[in-house]
């Protein structure tokens, strides 16, 4: 069987998921009550505004680099010994330390925005900013970014427990706040930008590279929703037990089309988007990827690293 | 009020419409990063940085051997757009608390020798606006409609990166008058509008040149008039809602 592949420039998911009793994020305390992070938005022709329980992007941009940082380890993708000990710092963390990255020939910022991308896989997916003192700034956009989980008004509840913290003293009481319902869900994948050095518009890693990264990134996507690891979840594991959405993936230079499924009519918006994206920049375009439960989105996750391939500019010019 | 003399805009104008997918945040400009209050829609600033992204990441290579003098006049038509917003029809912002890492001033005064500016991570105050309806951009395009159009079709994000909104390709309009102009006769709310300012370069707006942008020079504030009232106010989250 001849395997389809084509090229990716952008991926997005746009996703509904489940998650019972957590308490991924939080925001704070009030005396002895945890508060769960919480966001009010708007329904149509609802006048009120309506509270729900959220966990914030960042929560769940940490949660991936983390299984990045495995995924990573494991494949022997190259890192900066910032990126080996999952420093936040990254790069960072070795110009800190005075450990040899750059040579005397990287003196300008294409040769070290160049080095710092072959150097470390997770400084160049993740994004990195370090502030040398005697030279410029060195920074980098993150390839992924996730928007605010969001509840669904209608399907989500925030509960308050009782508990105790026994030690040899008294027992500590306290309360913990505990949600569960459907959350909305959205991220991006610029891979276009994967090894992409903006300082001198190529790429500073071949394309075998690029695509062992994106395959690693793909894989950190899919163990995030397999495994939230969020906060308080020695006590409070989640219970995921939902997760349907459209994944799609552009193949020109056009963002993959992506739609809040706090909109009702999310998934037929985004097959409606994807068409006229179609007719607009010619044919195969716009490839959506649907999944109505958890192991689906993993087959559609495995479909995605056997058949893309990283965008890059000829590729493009030779297709269009 | 100072009388303001009739200016003419080139002709066309272009409006496009854009979905938001998940919440909105742009730091104002007259916020500290510790206590970030949100402008309420992306400003010109912002869009016109969006612009100049696409633009790079999409024709830069092809400019390599001339950039200089491709950038500069790329620039320089981005920067003399004219930009109106259009505000959803009901936004609610929220105010939560965030952690962040951010500039460590006790440990880098304490050791003069590091090589880089050492960072501390902290619980800041961030606010988090949700959007409901669509976010239009009313632009005076002129001699570029056909690269703007395509610049706009590329843009998936505003001001802060996750801040989503997804492009309306089948709400996009092209006329010789503005959709829509600030009204200051029915009501409104102010808002700080950042924009390029009229001189200013690509090198100076550049955060990777070594020339600095200047204050009111580079980057200019001006208030915006926004065709929002607030509707509800709590601890919690202010609601606004067009007029």
């Amino acid at each position: 069987m001849t395997k389809v592949q084509f090229p990716v420039y952008s991926i997005s998911i746009s996703g509904l998921v489940s998650w019972q009793l957590h308490a991924l994020n939080n925001e704070g305390n009030e005396g002895n009550q945890s508060l769960t992070r919480r966001y009010y938005i708007i329904q149509k022709d609802i006048h009120e505004p309506e509270y729900v329980n959220g966990i914030s992007g960042d929560m769940l941009k940490h949660i991936q680099a983390e299984h990045l940082h495995r995924v990573a380890l494991e494949s022997g993708l190259s890192l900066s010994e910032g990126g080996k000990q999952f420093n936040p710092d990254r790069i960072g963390y070795d110009l800190e330390k005075n450990l040899s990255v750059f040579t005397d020939k990287d003196t300008d910022l294409a040769a070290k925005t160049g080095k710092v991308i072959q150097l470390c896989t997770i400084s160049d997916l993740e994004g990195f900013m370090v502030t040398e003192k005697k030279g410029q700034t060195l920074k980098r956009d993150s390839v992924i970014e996730f928007g605010a989980v969001v509840g669904l008004p209608s399907s989500v509840k925030t509960q308050s427990y009782f508990h105790a913290k026994y030690g040899v003293d008294n027992p500590t009481p306290y309360n913990v706040q505990v949600s569960s319902g459907l959350y909305a869900t959205v991220l991006n994948i610029e891979a276009f930008r994967i090894g992409y050095n903006p300082h001198n518009f190529g790429y500073s890693i071949d394309v075998a590279e690029r695509k062992k990264r994106l395959d690693a990134l793909l894989k950190s996507v899919l163990y995030t929703y397999l495994q939230p690891n969020g906060a308080k979840r020695n006590t409070h594991l989640p219970h995921p037990d939902h997760f349907e959405g459209v994944i799609t993936v552009s193949s020109r230079r056009c963002p993959a089309p992506m739609i809040s499924p706090l909109e009702r009519e999310y998934n037929s918006q985004i097959h409606s988007l994807a068409s006229t994206l179609n007719n607009l920049n010619g044919a195969a375009t716009i490839h959506c990827f649907d999944f109505n439960n958890m192991a689906e989105f993993a087959d559609q996750i495995e479909t995605l690293i056997a058949h893309s391939l990283p965008w890059e500019s000829e590729n493009a010019e030779a297709i269009a | 009020m100072p009388k303001r003399s009739p200016k003419s805009y080139p002709t066309p104008w272009l409006t496009v419409t854009y979905q938001p997918v998940s919440l909105f945040s742009l730091k104002r400009s007259d916020a500290t990063s510790m206590a970030a209050r949100s402008n309420l829609v992306p400003t010109p600033y912002a869009i016109k940085m969006a612009l100049l992204k696409v633009l790079l990441e999409s024709q830069g290579r092809q400019h390599q051997s001339d950039f200089t003098q491709w950038i500069n006049s790329e620039f320089t038509w981005i920067r003399d757009l004219t930009i109106y917003i259009w505000p959803p029809e009901k936004l609610v912002v929220n105010r939560n608390g965030y952690k962040l890492r951010y500039y460590d001033q006790t440990a880098d005064k304490a050791d003069k020798t590091r090589p880089t500016i050492p960072m501390q991570g902290g619980f800041v105050f961030r606010e988090w606006v949700y959007m409901q309806g669509n976010l239009q951009i009313c632009c005076s395009a002129g001699n570029h409609l056909a690269e703007l159009e395509e610049l706009f079709a590329q843009i998936n994000y505003f001001g802060k990166r996750g801040c989503f909104f997804q492009y309306l390709p089948e709400y996009q309009q092209t006329t010789p008058e503005p959709t829509f102009e600030p009204n200051p006769t029915t009501g409104f709310t102010v808002q700080p509008m950042d924009d390029l300012g009229e001189k200013t370069t690509f090198n100076r707006i550049n955060p990777f040149s070594t020339e600095k942008a200047q204050l009111d020079k580079d980057r200019v504030i001006k208030p915006g008039f926004l065709p929002l009232q607030l509707m509800a106010t709590s601890t919690r989250y202010d609601m606004y809602q067009r007029y």
